[in-house]
């Protein structure tokens, strides 16, 4: 082989290794994240849903196979201990920025409702509500809607 | 910093103030993200120089950044989730905004922790910026100052929103765009104003 | 639901004024030049087609494996792989602008991150491109009202840009309020 190609070689190979390297490092760290994650997010959603009623909390997780796990946690709910339907926190972005928005729909019904927002005080809270007519709640109502559908689908296929 | 360069960073890093939730714990996390990734950067070019791969630089200071924009999201997931999923796409403006930012920033120093150092002090007026606008737009839009912390953000309540709902628009995307504006304005109008006061100090030495 | 979702990226949480893709080039305005057409075009075809891949290569390869955080650096590899396959297809010779890449990556980013299936993935990418490119003739049209009033120089321009866009955000958050609440007659 001559020279330039053992010298395009050589790049391409430290390329390459350098691509491994990375991904090889963040995989890592995915793994050591993912407690982190269903925990804390479990806990910010049980104080949206206590807020909204009493007995309501977050259970296991779901396994919702979507590119959304990313910006979004889906749980089972729990009125005590009792399966009641699904809960979700989504990153919903708004007038405000994003927040990080919970919706729950009850295991019965079609209905998502929108049960809050995690971190938002006073004047601006009162701009989020289930009642209004805001453009961007309905849109990921309809999401998590189609997420959930589309979980319970996959539910019964794996039976 | 001169008038050019600091447009060249409010122009990259818009995104990053304007469209990010306006509470003074993201801005920190933001700029945090923001030093770390120019700092990484500039490290990494000296990498790239090393191994003589020159002509894979850009593809490969892409891939290291979003590496790091991707790493500094996993540890802040492990730190407080409910950030990093509020942030989840705003945490990629910044990675995108240091490598458009690549062509103000300097490798040509002799070491690896001169360059590093170099750029950082060229981010830094830049990020004390970002820094006092995420505060003042906690301060004014929530009446709150916060912090990251483990399983969310703590506040420190100022006064009641209630009383000022005003300034509840500079929380909103539209609010920070103002306030970004104004800030530019003014900054520009002072610069003119100095650059007229040196030139007539100029005028009359050489008088 | 196509509509639903190109309507919420195009207007109601419009990707350029709310999520912020592109909200700093649009106030450049340098888009005067006569061969923007390919531009587009070849912009359009590589969010797409990079958008495509991508979701192919999240759910079979990276969801199974519990790796979806890691899709963006798959994405920029498959992006900067079409880009640069697609301009030697259609030869665009304009200038390449790391503005482009980034407003073309965000929305591929975007459109990975709240698709649910391949085909909403492709409307959200295609409608927050839409947003970018059909805001400019509307801010270039002010600005050009403007200067023909009063001569701005470059950065007070820019400064006028952030103003229109403020009221752009306004104007669209107007479609949130209920004008006809009989609460506002009491």
């Amino acid at each position: 082989m001559d020279e330039k190609t053992k010298t395009q070689l050589a790049s391409c190979g430290s390329f390459t290794g350098i691509l491994l390297l990375l991904f090889i490092i963040l995989s890592g760290l995915v793994f050591l994240s993912l407690s982190s994650w269903e925990n804390g997010l479990r806990k910010n959603t049980d104080y949206v849903l206590q807020g909204y009623s009493e007995n309501l909390h977050c259970g296991e997780m779901l396994p919702i196979k979507e590119g959304i796990v990313t910006s979004a946690a889906f749980y089972q709910l729990m009125d005590k201990d009792t399966v009641k339907g699904y809960a979700a926190i989504v990153r919903m972005t708004t007038y405000y920025g994003p927040v990080p928005a919970v919706f729950i729909q009850e295991q019965n019904s079609s209905e998502v409702i929108f049960a809050g927002v995690y971190g938002l005080r006073s004047s601006i809270n009162m701009e989020f509500s289930n009642d209004s007519n805001d453009l961007v709640i309905n849109y990921w109502k309809d999401k998590c809607s189609r997420i959930f559908d589309e979980y319970k689908k996959s539910l019964e296929d794996g039976e | 910093m001169n008038k050019s360069l600091y447009f060249i960073f409010t122009a990259a890093a818009f995104s990053m103030l304007v469209c990010a939730p306006g509470r003074f714990a993201y801005g920190f996390v933001l700029m945090l993200e923001f030093l770390l990734i120019i700092s990484g950067a500039s490290a990494f070019s000296y990498l790239v120089k090393t191994l003589k791969l020159e002509n894979l630089k850009s593809v490969l200071n892409l891939a290291f950044i979003m590496f790091l924009t991707i790493a500094f999201k996993l540890v802040l997931v492990l730190v407080s989730p409910v950030m990093a999923l509020t942030l989840s796409f705003v945490i990629y403006v910044p990675a995108i905004s240091a490598f458009m930012l690549s062509s103000v920033l300097t490798n040509e120093e002799k070491t690896v922790k001169d360059g590093v150092a170099k750029n950082l002090v060229t981010s830094l007026v830049f990020a004390l910026f970002t820094l006092v606008f995420f505060f003042v737009r906690d301060v004014a839009g929530f009446g709150t100052i916060t912090l990251p912390a483990k399983y969310g953000i703590t506040e420190k309540v100022l006064f009641d929103v209630h009383k000022s709902a005003f300034f509840s628009f500079f929380a909103s995307v539209p609010g920070a765009l103002m306030m970004v504006a104004v800030t530019v304005a003014v900054i520009i109008l002072l610069q003119n104003k100095f650059s007229i006061i040196e030139k007539a100090g100029t005028q009359n030495d050489s008088e | 639901m196509i509509l639903n979702s190109f309507l919420f990226y195009f207007i109601f949480a419009s990707a350029v004024l709310i999520y912020g893709i592109g909200i700093n080039s649009n106030a450049e305005v340098t888009y005067s030049r006569k061969n923007l057409l390919p531009v587009i075009i070849k912009s359009y075809v590589c969010v797409i087609s990079t958008v495509v891949f991508s979701f192919l290569i999240n759910k079979f390869l990276l969801l199974p494996v519990g790796l979806i955080e890691l899709y963006p650096m798959f994405a920029l590899l498959v992006f900067m792989a079409l880009s640069v396959f697609i301009e030697i297809l259609i030869q665009v010779t304009a200038k390449k602008s790391a503005s482009e890449f980034a407003i073309a990556f965000l929305c591929v980013v975007l459109a990975l991150n709240e698709g649910i299936t391949l085909v909403d993935a492709i409307i959200i990418a295609f409608s927050c491109l839409t947003s970018f490119y059909l805001l400019i003739p509307f801010l270039y049209a002010i600005l050009r009202r403007i200067d023909s009033v009063k001569n701005l120089d470059a950065y007070s321009q820019k400064c006028s840009m952030f103003f229109i866009m403020v009221v752009f955000i306004l104007a669209l958050y107007s479609l949130n309020i209920s004008w006809f609440n009989m609460g506002l007659l009491r």
